[in-house]
């Protein structure tokens, strides 16, 4: 398409169900009540000039550029805040306000610099604009007076500039960053003359600064520019697409010139993110074209051998012959395949049909296993579905926001700042956490209670909140008594009133004072509305799919489920975790969360895909590890996942993949699992795929080739190609019949199609007949299963307990600019945030072990030791210590254990036992595991 | 797969769904074991415990029990 420039009606909409009639230059307009005049003039396309107003901001007032004229009013009331009034009269052109625009525009001009026909936002200046709208031919005042024409630019941030001297001080930049994003980096300083927009007195990189770009996308010059912009030129159409970061999964403009991607914008109707993104979405897209891509296939018979770069036919050939070998050798359950949450929703699905019906077993699973398996269980278990229950809008009516293991503001930036808007408007705020992440206290914001709990000690502190809540007698009775099951709430009740559950016996696992579980249990059952959002540090635990259920639990006993504003909502960590589980591709399910064992399902599947399937689950990706060194497994096919870094204890990993006759990897990059591969087939980056990915809200995006694939085919044909080598033909024309065929076999799915998608943007499953434009907010009226089904909840202490050896608690977790394993964040200008993984320590365990800020340290586990350098921190508490693991040489992996969630093996990344001691040998350091060690240089 | 991770999971389990009576929570593993393992390491398991009689504990092994009569596919 061309160029999509959103219309943009100067100041928000009204939610207001009163509606009000005025008169705008002749034209009899209604509006909600509190509608400002100019935005009622724009719908009725009637534009009034302005320039610091925008939709997306509250109104200001500042330029004077929007002034009209009101019937009975005096003077010139500014439109943007101005709200219409029941019979006004309003006339937007008249020779007093044409003239007053001028006069105002000449002002602007006088101190700007004419240099329009250089300038980079020539053709998209909406002061260029609004200077020709005005009528504006002369410049009275001259350009010899005090002026700012020699304002320093500053070009600190990697991605944008911001040159003063265009700067109009129109405080839009200034008010994204406090409205939108949440950050108050900037301000203006200075009075009168002097003000000017400001990072907080420094350069933008030093600054507190995120860069969100919100204020590039604010700033109506070309004062905040993208440097790829300047450097390339104002694009010239536009793409549609979903970016494949976190699981908020915000909709892009992806703008290019011709086939070169210029820049991304967020699309102002995407569903999940309404005009607003983050650094890594916005920005960190480079990788894609990164000199690393491999785009040609290759093959070797060992993994001693060179890699030999092959066609696609020798490639796909020799993988699906040596498949056929192993299996030959081995049995059919010996290979299995691994489905990647990075990639879309048609992609995942042909890769787990390939191994049920190629294959012929179940042995598929997703990179989901090692983060959000436990939500699957634990939601599906209590609630009957295995998802959120909620859209991302909900947060706005919370009253009461509950966030537990998760760390919204690094992870998923963009919801956070929803979520960081609705507290500033004055929710309040649990933050259950052993680590003091921002939001416990940033500007404006300030958590009521910070359950600052030991590490593993989660269901321990859920449970002795709801003990709270039936032992204070705060039970939502009318709502348990409706909408769930009476005889296992009677169970429960029973179970939650031991004293082991109470707050007080609480106190002694977590640490967490018993009067502040009170109180913070007393908030949330007062609510009126109160939202659960979790992410990975209630998942990544040996007792993960047992907190999920504790938390909904406690949803429902205090009826927040069903409405807006309520809810548990799992933060996903990558941008399909949800497709790709709805997708089928755990081993015991086929997609929908329909279990093999189902007859009637599994006929379905077997009738449309012409083959017989198997019935009994098949292997989880630990237990193909545990299998591989045993000797029971021998082929994997690993689609877009780094397995050797992102899953835990990485010498048992290493171990399995060694033990591998064959493994099969497709990814973008030569990563640290393709170094066991003996075949590497390359992947399509999200610019290049056709397709469908679904967030963490159920909302399924399109995702649409910006750039032609540099692989030559789309991702999902390399499976088909693969699968009907091994003699289970697969063909689809496009992805969109890939979808069709899903819609086919997925109740959930049965509404979905592309066409519906590229007619109304996105819908949230489950999208069928009773739903056809999908369901925002699910158990409105009824749970999924019927009667909500409280669980037992015992708390079980994990095995990974700190010892005089191993006295301290090691957990994990991501940082603003990189992304997961880093394998795309590393590849782009992020690094200037985040060059290394630092081990924060609080000072009294560092002093304790003669460690200083910035040396290096040894972290040594049961599993294996690595070095990092430390960080002094008041963020963790003492005993506690924590890393990233965005760069393969920290080897924060080789130091977690193989200890795993009781019923999904989920695996423990949060919690393991460690010791930490000074490391006189530097920056080439040692990583040792178990009896294997490398010498690793940075 | 090495039977020691068998019987680590499984009493990873038992120990989750101890807050149910003996019998139900016997009958939640036999569910949950059905559900999830695949039938080569159920039978691993099975056949440790017979095997072993006693160590895998009397709701493990009544679990187990349970699945004997269920019919495999």
């Amino acid at each position: 398409m061309t160029l999509l420039k959103e219309p943009d009606h100067g100041t928000p909409a009204s939610a207001s169900d009163q509606m009000v009639s005025v008169d705008i230059d002749g034209v009899m307009v209604t509006v909600p009540a509190g509608t400002s005049v100019m935005r009622a003039a724009a719908e009725a396309g009637l534009a009034v000039p302005k320039l610091c107003a925008t939709d997306s901001l509250q109104p200001f007032g500042s330029c004077r550029l929007c002034l009209v004229e009101i019937d009975g009013k005096k003077g010139t009331p500014a439109s943007c805040t101005t709200p219409v009034e029941p019979g006004m009269v309003v006339h937007t052109q008249t020779p007093r306000v044409e003239r007053l625009r001028r006069n105002v525009m000449e002002l602007y001009i006088s101190d700007h610099p004419l240099d329009c026909l250089t300038c980079p936002a020539n053709g998209d200046c909406e002061l260029q604009d609004m200077a020709g709208v005005v009528g504006l031919r002369e410049v009275r005042y001259g350009f010899a007076g005090e002026n700012h024409l020699d304002a320093p630019t500053d070009s600190s941030n990697p991605y944008f500039d911001f040159d003063e001297s265009k700067c109009i001080v129109c405080s839009r930049c200034v008010r994204a960053c406090d409205e939108i994003q949440g950050t108050l980096a900037l301000t203006i300083v200075g009075r009168g003359f002097d003000s000017k927009v400001s990072a907080g007195g420094t350069n933008f990189m030093d600054s507190e600064c995120v860069s969100c770009g919100a204020c590039v996308q604010a700033c109506p010059t070309a004062t905040l520019s993208e440097k790829s912009v300047i450097e390339l030129g104002i694009p010239t159409r536009s793409v549609l697409t979903t970016c494949a970061y976190c699981g908020v999964g915000c909709s892009f403009k992806a703008e290019l010139r011709g086939d070169e991607l210029v820049r991304m914008v967020p699309h102002k109707d995407g569903g999940a993110n309404e005009g607003h993104s983050c650094v890594k979405g916005r920005f960190a897209w480079g990788y894609a074209s990164h000199p690393d891509r491999v785009v040609s296939p290759m093959i070797r018979d060992t993994i001693a051998d060179p890699w030999r770069e092959v066609s696609w036919e020798e490639a796909i050939g020799y993988a699906a012959r040596r498949l056929g070998e192993v299996q030959e050798t081995y049995g059919r359950d010996s290979i299995g395949g691994i489905t990647s949450s990075r990639c879309t929703n048609e992609e995942v699905f042909v890769v787990q049909k390939m191994v049920r019906a190629a294959f012929g077993n179940n042995n598929v699973d997703t990179c989901a296993r090692v983060c959000h398996s436990p939500t699957g269980y634990g939601l599906k278990q209590t609630f009957g579905t295995s998802a959120g229950t909620q859209d991302f809008k909900s947060v706005a009516t919370s009253d009461v926001i509950v966030v537990i293991g998760a760390n919204p503001t690094d992870a998923h930036p963009v919801f956070a700042s929803r979520m960081k808007k609705r507290l500033r408007e004055g929710a309040r705020l649990i933050v259950i956490d052993p680590r003091r992440i921002d939001l416990v206290r940033s500007p404006h914001i300030e958590a009521q209670y910070h359950l600052q709990l030991q590490p593993g000690t989660n269901v321990a502190v859920v449970n002795a909140m709801a003990h709270t809540i039936v032992d204070e007698g705060l039970v939502n009775t009318e709502f348990v008594t409706e909408r769930c099951d009476p005889e296992l709430y009677r169970e429960w009740e029973e179970f939650i009133r031991l004293p082991e559950n109470s707050p007080e016996v609480s106190e002694q696992f977590s640490g967490v004072p018993a009067a502040d579980i009170r109180a913070a249990a007393r908030l949330y059952a007062a609510g009126p509305n109160s939202a659960v959002y979790y992410g990975l540090g209630v998942t990544e635990h040996s007792q993960g799919s047992t907190m999920v259920m504790a938390m909904a639990n406690l949803a429902m006993v205090t009826g927040n489920i069903g409405r807006d504003g309520v809810g548990i909502n799992p933060l996903r960590g990558q941008n399909n975790v949800q497709g790709s589980c709805d997708m089928g591709s755990f081993p015991h399910e086929f997609p929908g969360y329909r279990h093999v064992s189902d007859t009637v399902v599994r006929e379905q599947f077997e009738s449309l895909w012409g083959t017989m399937l198997q019935s009994e689950p098949g292997l989880r990706i630990p237990n193909m590890f545990d299998a591989a060194v045993s000797g029971d497994f021998k082929a994997l096919f690993v689609q877009g996942e780094d397995i050797a870094q992102s899953d835990p204890n990485t010498h048992h990993v290493v171990a399995a993949l060694e033990s591998l006759e064959l493994v099969i990897v497709q990814d973008l990059f030569i990563n640290e699992t393709a170094k066991y591969a003996h075949v590497f087939l390359p992947g399509t980056s999200f610019l290049e795929k056709d397709g469908t990915f679904t967030n963490a809200e159920r909302r399924i995006n399109r995702v649409r080739p910006v750039m032609k694939s540099k692989i030559g085919k789309q991702e999902w044909q390399v499976a088909c190609d693969l699968s009907a080598a091994m003699g289970y033909p697969m063909h689809y024309n496009s992805a969109a019949e890939i979808m069709d065929e899903i819609a086919s076999l997925t109740p959930t799915f049965a509404g979905v199609s592309f066409a519906l998608l590229d007619e109304v943007g996105s819908v949230q499953w489950p999208c069928n007949a009773d739903n056809p434009l999908g369901t925002p907010i699910m158990h409105v009226d009824r749970f999924v299963r019927g009667d909500g089904a409280f669980q037992l909840t015992p708390y079980v202490p994990t095995d990974e307990r700190s010892t005089r050896r191993f006295p301290l608690l090691l957990t994990t977790g991501r940082i603003l600019s990189q992304y997961n394993v880093g394998a795309q964040t590393r590849r782009t200008a992020n690094v200037a945030w985040h060059e290394e993984d630092l081990l924060d320590i609080h000072a009294s365990d560092a002093e304790m072990r003669g460690i200083a800020d910035g040396s290096w340290v040894t972290v040594a586990s049961r599993a294996g030791s690595t070095a990092l350098r430390a960080h002094i921190s008041d963020r963790v508490p003492p005993g506690v210590v924590y890393t990233t693991f965005h760069y393969p040489v920290s080897g924060a992996n080789v130091v977690t254990t193989d200890n795993s969630d009781w019923a999904t093996n989920c695996p423990e990344y949060k919690v393991t036992a460690v010791e930490v001691s000074p490391n006189l040998r530097g920056a080439d350091h040692l990583i040792e595991s178990a009896g294997a060690e490398a010498t690793v240089s940075r | 797969m090495p039977i020691e991770t068998l019987i680590r999971m499984g009493q990873q389990i038992v120990r989750n769904n101890a807050a149910l009576p003996p019998q139900r929570a016997a009958e939640r593993i036999a569910r949950h074991l059905k559900s999830f393992w695949t039938p080569g390491m159920i039978a691993e398991l099975e056949a440790y415990a017979a095997a072993n009689p006693g160590e895998l504990g009397d709701v493990l092994t009544a679990a187990l029990g349970q699945l004997e009569w269920e019919p495999r596919a």
